[in-house]
Parts: structure tokens; C-alpha cells; sequence
């Protein structure tokens, strides 16, 4: 694959999970590679070396999608069992498509039962901080209010204006009382606030979570002011490797201000010590720091 | 001709603020004005009355239609949708988009169109590693076709219709062959010179992906607000009940202009909008610049200016009604190209009607060769019509530079093609009717 492509496409990925999150991410790409199987016209020659290729290089994205890594190994796993040479090229993508509609399946059942999880650490009056909120945070405040009847209120950092709005809409679809304030100004509402709840692309081999920019500052006060924070992350967001192997991508801008050039270095991602996390919540259940 | 120095200094004066945009557009027109006023030339009272009011109201009702379906989100849902059919296939984003950028600049103003249309097709393309210069131009150069099939497609057709009587019927009936056909011709040579780069996609892998990940951006980015189904249902009724009565103008006598602002009002009333915030959307400074050159061009008339015009140029080439007509179509064809086809379709009415009173041509076949060759024309350069500045500007804001000359190499030929085809069905339009 020509490495124009690959960058194009390692850019879509930073772009997506800036606006949707890592795990709606996740099942748009197995869509997206369904969707690509289907359109696809070629031999039966070439067909399983291009699914291949398109999942290695997807393993290679920067920063490394670690739940999409992980689903990716179990389908390149699972059809080197199942493909048969004598199969046709339809018949290869059939049996891609139904591999990857169970990663699918896979990943939103893990998705459902840390959000089931989750339910169970919300109560009552709490006023819960949520900073670039992944899909199963957002799930978890939305059932709390509309399956249990919770009184909660949130207070929304804006980071990222698409999906600070996507999260305004879920809570006001909800009638979740918040507010919204932007993320630098966290310090004139942390008094108020008992918790906060966070999502994560990767937690490494060393110990840290990898999470969207602007996360590190926010779960770093809250530490400071003692209000505990929760991870909620399935285990395919585990890596086995440590945080400086998860390829984070920097990228250098050149600006002016005034008369004055200079350069802005910016990391796609922060890096934070789970020793910050006050409780890690799986698919099954509360995780002990220590065996995260 | 007597003290028509002043105002024709005043008028070349605003004419060069306008064209070359040194001056906002109606800013120069109202200063213009006021000039005129101080100057006693022409008093408040007369000044007024020189207005068409038929043509503001026309424009105040579509833009206040326009206003309320945009919040309804009804045009990025509308545009979402066009580009997840096009599956990232390059003729398929030409084509589909093309379509509805012509259909939509045929019954919204043309900037409105291009506002809606282009962003989406420069994130698709640009994603793509595509050439968004050519879609960029293909479109503004599009929604200038499609505007001028209708009444209210393009500004020198509310002009023309307003001024001159010409229902919505008339010019559908009229300018769809033309038009139609100038669409298609121009959507072949785009591709035919461009073939290269409307190659298919579907056996590059890492391709159809990226296309599947852009077009889900897309659709999260774009469709920024919750559509709202009950004002949805509400402006698209009012569209389609505005339109049926343009349609059935000769039967209910409402002129365009009160049937578009008395829809406005009723969708105002019925869709409970804060109508505050859909009068920001109006483009107030388009309609105080349509006023303020009626004026000028009112006051030049008055003053035999424009008869003196047509006199000695238009009249002077003699009346054999194809000259006339070709005359009238190429010289607005090429005008258009390079001053503001706003204006000069002003301007040329009077003259227009100067010359069908001393040739009778049936048909309105003249009306029609101003028409086409005003829409037409505003395709020769990036300043001929504001549908292509506004896309310029757009593409730039998204570090797409399209620069006069490459606005115009592109565009060039396809205001040729067009005009050629125009003159192709005026002349037989002619030779049936004589």
C-alpha cells in the first residue's frame, strides 16, 4: 500500500475518534472493512492478500487502535483456518464478512456489559465530570437516568465541538441535567463535583491509559482534589505493549503570531499513570489497579 | 441627454467598486444613491419609486424559505445522503452532486447552493486525494446552469421576470431545453477532458476503506444539527405550495414576488422559528444592492442615457432578428464574464425593450438570449457570478487556491459550450417562430 494512502488513512482514523470516540471508532472501521469487501472487484488470486494487507495496515495505524488491533488478530486467526483454496472469491468474502460481523457482535456485547457494569456507579446526587466521553460513558449516564431513574447532573468539558455536541444531545435526548463549560476552566467547577468518568483508547503494558488530548489535565485535578476517577474500558482496550510503543502521532505546525514564527508540536493523544484512576471497570466488573 | 454627465460617472464609478470589489456591493450602490440625492439629480420621492419592488420581495420570500429549511437541517441532511450514495467513486461525486446542484440552484439562489454544496464536496474529495479544484469549479460552474431554468434560479431571471412580465411557466418552458442540454454537454466535456481522474476505485482495498471512514465523518460532521421533522415537513410544504403557485401564476394572477414573501410569512407563523434569528439569514445587503442599482440605472434611463446606448450600439447592427438575437446573447455572454451580471442585466432591459420596439422579435425570444447569455456568461471568469467568488472562497478556506487564470482555463470552454448551445436553440427557436 502506497504510504500516501497509509497517512490519509491514519489521519481518518485521529479525525474520527476526535469526534466519535475509539469505540464507535472501532465498529465503523469492521464496517468499513465489510463495506470495502463488498465493493471490492478482484481475483481470487488477489482477494486475501488485499484483506490482509488492509488489516495489517490498520494494525499500524498511529496511534495504534488497540481494540480494533486485538479484533483484527482474531480475524486474520480465524481465516487462515477457514480459507480453503478451492473456495471462490464470493465465497472468501462471505466468510470475511461473517468473521468480522462476529467482531462486531463481539465487541458490542463487551461494550453492553461494562456499560451494564457501570450502572452501578452512579447514585443519586452525584455530579459527575465527563471529559471527551467515550460511547459506553455516555451509555451508562443515558440508562442510569432512563432505566434506573437516577438524579445526577454532569458537567460537560468541551473539548472537541462535534463531540461535546453529540454528548449535549444524548443527555438532553435523556433530560440529564448539565452543564458545559470548557476544559481549561475545570477549576471554578470542581468543588461541586464528587466523580468523574473516563474513557480510554489503550491501557498499557507500563501502566498508563492512553486517552484523547486534554484528559490528562482534567483527571489530574480531580486527583488533586480528591474526587475519584473511573475507567471504563473493556480488555480488549489492553495492550501488551508499553506506552511509548503505541505510536502516538506528533505532529509539528508552523504558525505566526504577530511578527514572531514558530512551530506548535502537538501529540494526538495524552498519556496518563493509571495510578491517577481510582477504579477500573471492565466487562467483568470492578479490575484491581495492580492486575490491570 | 441633458445632465447625464454626473450620473454616468457615478454609475462607471460603482460599476468598476462593484465588479472589482473594492467597495462592498451595496455599499457602492446606496453610495451611488446618495450621491445622486445630494446632488439633487434625483429626489427621495423619485428615488423610491425607481425601486422593482416585485424583484426584492421575491428574493426577501425565497431567502426567508431558505432560511427556515437550512435550520431544519434539511440540506446537510440532504447533502450527507448524495455523498453516501456516491461511494467515494469519482464520476459518481461529479454526477450526483452535479445533479443536485443544478436542481437546487434552479428553484434556491445560487450562493445559498454553493454554501451547501461545496464544503461537503471538497472534505469528499480532498479525503480522497482527489483534485477538489476541478470539483470545486465544476459545481460553481453547475449551479450557474441550473439557475437559469427557472424564475428565481439566478438573479437575472428575477430581473428579467419581474421587469418584464415573463411568468415562472414561461421560463421553464423556454430555458429547459437550452439549459438542460448545456448541463449534459458540459458534464461530458468535464469528464471527457478529466477522464483520468474519474477512474473507479472499487479495486483498490485501502481506498474503498478510507472511503467508507471519510463518508462516516462526514456524516457525524455535517449533519450538526438533529433534524427537526416537524420544520422539515413544514418548509418543505411551504416550497412546494410557493412553487405550484409560481406555476399556476396565470390562473391566480399573485405575482412571484407576493406569492414568496406571503409563503414566507405563513411558514414564519405556522413553523414557530424565532423569526429574529431567521431575519439574520436574510442577505439584507443583496437587497439593498438590487435596490440601489434600480435606482442608478432608473435615473440613467430618465436621462436617455440607455436610449442614447441602444441607439447607437445595439441598434446600429440592424434588424435581421438572428443578428439581434446572437448580438444580445454573446455580448451578454461575454459582459457577464467580467462585470457582475446583476447590473448589467439592469441595464440592459430598457435597451432590450428599445430594440423590440423598433424590430418586434416573437416569442420573447430577445428576453430569453439575455438571459441565457447573462446566467450563462457568469461562468467566463471567477468574478462573473457571486456563486463562483463564494466557492473560491469556500475552497480557500480549506487550503484549496483556485486562482483567476485556473478559474478561468477551466471555465473558459464551458461558458463557450454553453453559449454555442444557446445559440444553436435560439436560432431554430427563431426560425420556427418567423
Amino acid at each position: 500500500m502506497k504510504i500516501k494512502n497509509k497517512e490519509n488513512m491514519y489521519r481518518l482514523f485521529r479525525e474520527l475518534s476526535d469526534v466519535s470516540g475509539i469505540a464507535e471508532m472501532t465498529v465503523t472501521c469492521l464496517n468499513s472493512f465489510i463495506e470495502s469487501i463488498r465493493q471490492l472487484k478482484c481475483s481470487r488470486e488477489y482477494c486475501e492478500k488485499l484483506y490482509f494487507e488492509l488489516s495489517e495496515t490498520v494494525r499500524q495505524a498511529q496511534p495504534h487502535i488497540v481494540p480494533l488491533m486485538h479484533l483484527l488478530d482474531m480475524f486474520e486467526k480465524e481465516m487462515d483456518v477457514k480459507l480453503k483454496s478451492e473456495m471462490t472469491v464470493e465465497e472468501v468474502g462471505r466468510v470475511a464478512i461473517a468473521s468480522l460481523q462476529d467482531k462486531i457482535a463481539k465487541f458490542k456485547n463487551n461494550m453492553a456489559r461494562v456499560t451494564q457494569n457501570g450502572l452501578n456507579y452512579i447514585d443519586d446526587y452525584d455530579v459527575i465530570i465527563v471529559h471527551s466521553p467515550s460511547a459506553v460513558v455516555t451509555n451508562i449516564l443515558v440508562q442510569a437516568k432512563e432505566k434506573m431513574g437516577k438524579q445526577f447532573s454532569v458537567i460537560i468539558l468541551d473539548h472537541n465541538p462535534v463531540r461535546t455536541r453529540k454528548t449535549v444531545q444524548a443527555l438532553r435526548d435523556a433530560r440529564i441535567d448539565h452543564i458545559i463549560a470548557p476544559a481549561h476552566n475545570l477549576s471554578h467547577y470542581i468543588e461541586g463535583a464528587n466523580k468523574m468518568f473516563v474513557g480510554a483508547l489503550t491501557i498499557t503494558a507500563d501502566r498508563q491509559i492512553v486517552a484523547p488530548t486534554g484528559t490528562a489535565g482534567t483527571v489530574s485535578l480531580c486527583h488533586v482534589n480528591g474526587i475519584p476517577v473511573h475507567l471504563f474500558a473493556n480488555s480488549l482496550h489492553y495492550s501488551h505493549r508499553n506506552a511509548l510503543d503505541q505510536e502516538i502521532y506528533r505532529s509539528k505546525e508552523d504558525t505566526r503570531s504577530a511578527n514572531l514564527d514558530f512551530s506548535i508540536i502537538t501529540h494526538s493523544h495524552d498519556l496518563i499513570s493509571l495510578d491517577l484512576i481510582d477504579h477500573i471497570i471492565t466487562e467483568d466488573g470492578e479490575t484491581m489497579k495492580k492486575s490491570a | 441627454m441633458e445632465g447625464a454627465l454626473i450620473p454616468i460617472i457615478v454609475f462607471i464609478v460603482v460599476y468598476v467598486a462593484i465588479t472589482f470589489e473594492l467597495v462592498n456591493k451595496a455599499v457602492s450602490a446606496l453610495l451611488g444613491v446618495m450621491v445622486l440625492l445630494i446632488l439633487h439629480i434625483v429626489s427621495e420621492h423619485e428615488a423610491v419609486k425607481l425601486i422593482d419592488f416585485e424583484t426584492i420581495m421575491l428574493l426577501l420570500g425565497m431567502m426567508s424559505i431558505v432560511a427556515v429549511l437550512r435550520k431544519s437541517g434539511f440540506f446537510s441532511m440532504l447533502s450527507v445522503k448524495i455523498a453516501q450514495l456516491t461511494k467515494g467513486s469519482p464520476l459518481k461525486i461529479l454526477i450526483l452532486f452535479s445533479i443536485v446542484t443544478a436542481l437546487m440552484s434552479a428553484f434556491l439562489d445560487n450562493v445559498t447552493t454553493v454554501l451547501i454544496i461545496v464544503p461537503i464536496v471538497i472534505e469528499l474529495t480532498k479525503g480522497m486525494g482527489l483534485d477538489s479544484k476541478l470539483y470545486v469549479i465544476s459545481q460553481a460552474v453547475i449551479s450557474n446552469i441550473g439557475g437559469t431554468g427557472t424564475l428565481i434560479g439566478d438573479p437575472p431571471n428575477i430581473i428579467i421576470g419581474s421587469k418584464v412580465g415573463l411568468t415562472f411557466n414561461q421560463f421553464i418552458v423556454n430555458l429547459s431545453i437550452p439549459v438542460a442540454v448545456s448541463f449534459l454537454v458540459v458534464l461530458f466535456y468535464i469528464w471527457f477532458v478529466n477522464r483520468e481522474k474519474f477512474k473507479p476505485i472499487d479495486t483498490s482495498m485501502a481506498k474503498l476503506f478510507s472511503v467508507q471512514l471519510l463518508l462516516e465523518k462526514i456524516r457525524v460532521e455535517f449533519l450538526d444539527v438533529q433534524i427537526d421533522k416537524k420544520l422539515l415537513i413544514k418548509g418543505l410544504s411551504c416550497l412546494a405550495i410557493t412553487i405550484l403557485l409560481f406555476v399556476t401564476q396565470t390562473i391566480t394572477k399573485m405575482s412571484p414576488g407576493v406569492v414568496a414573501l406571503f409563503m414566507a410569512m405563513v411558514l414564519f407563523t405556522i413553523s414557530g422559528v424565532n423569526v429574529e434569528h431567521m431575519l439574520e439569514e436574510v442577505e439584507w445587503s443583496t437587497l439593498l444592492f438590487f435596490a440601489g442599482l434600480f435606482i442608478l440605472v432608473g435615473v440613467l434611463e430618465h436621462m436617455g442615457v440607455i436610449e442614447w446606448i441602444a441607439h447607437n450600439i445595439f441598434l446600429k447592427i440592424g434588424d435581421n432578428p438572428y443578428v439581434m438575437v446572437l448580438t444580445v446573447l454573446w455580448v451578454s455572454g461575454i459582459i457577464s464574464g467580467f462585470l457582475d451580471n446583476i447590473p448589467f442585466t439592469i441595464t440592459m432591459i430598457p435597451i432590450v425593450h428599445l430594440m423590440l420596439a423598433v424590430t418586434p422579435i416573437p416569442n420573447n425570444i430577445l428576453w430569453w438570449a439575455l438571459s441565457l447569455g447573462a446566467c450563462f456568461g457568469g461562468n467566463l471568469t471567477m468574478i462573473g457570478a457571486s456563486a463562483n467568488i463564494v466557492s473560491v472562497g469556500i475552497a480557500k478556506q480549506s487550503r484549496v487556491h483556485i486562482s483567476f487564470f485556473e478559474f478561468m482555463k477551466a471555465s473558459a470552454v464551458i461558458t463557450i459550450l454553453t453559449l454555442i448551445v444557446a445559440s444553436v436553440f435560439l436560432s431554430l427557436y427563431l426560425w420556427v417562430s418567423l
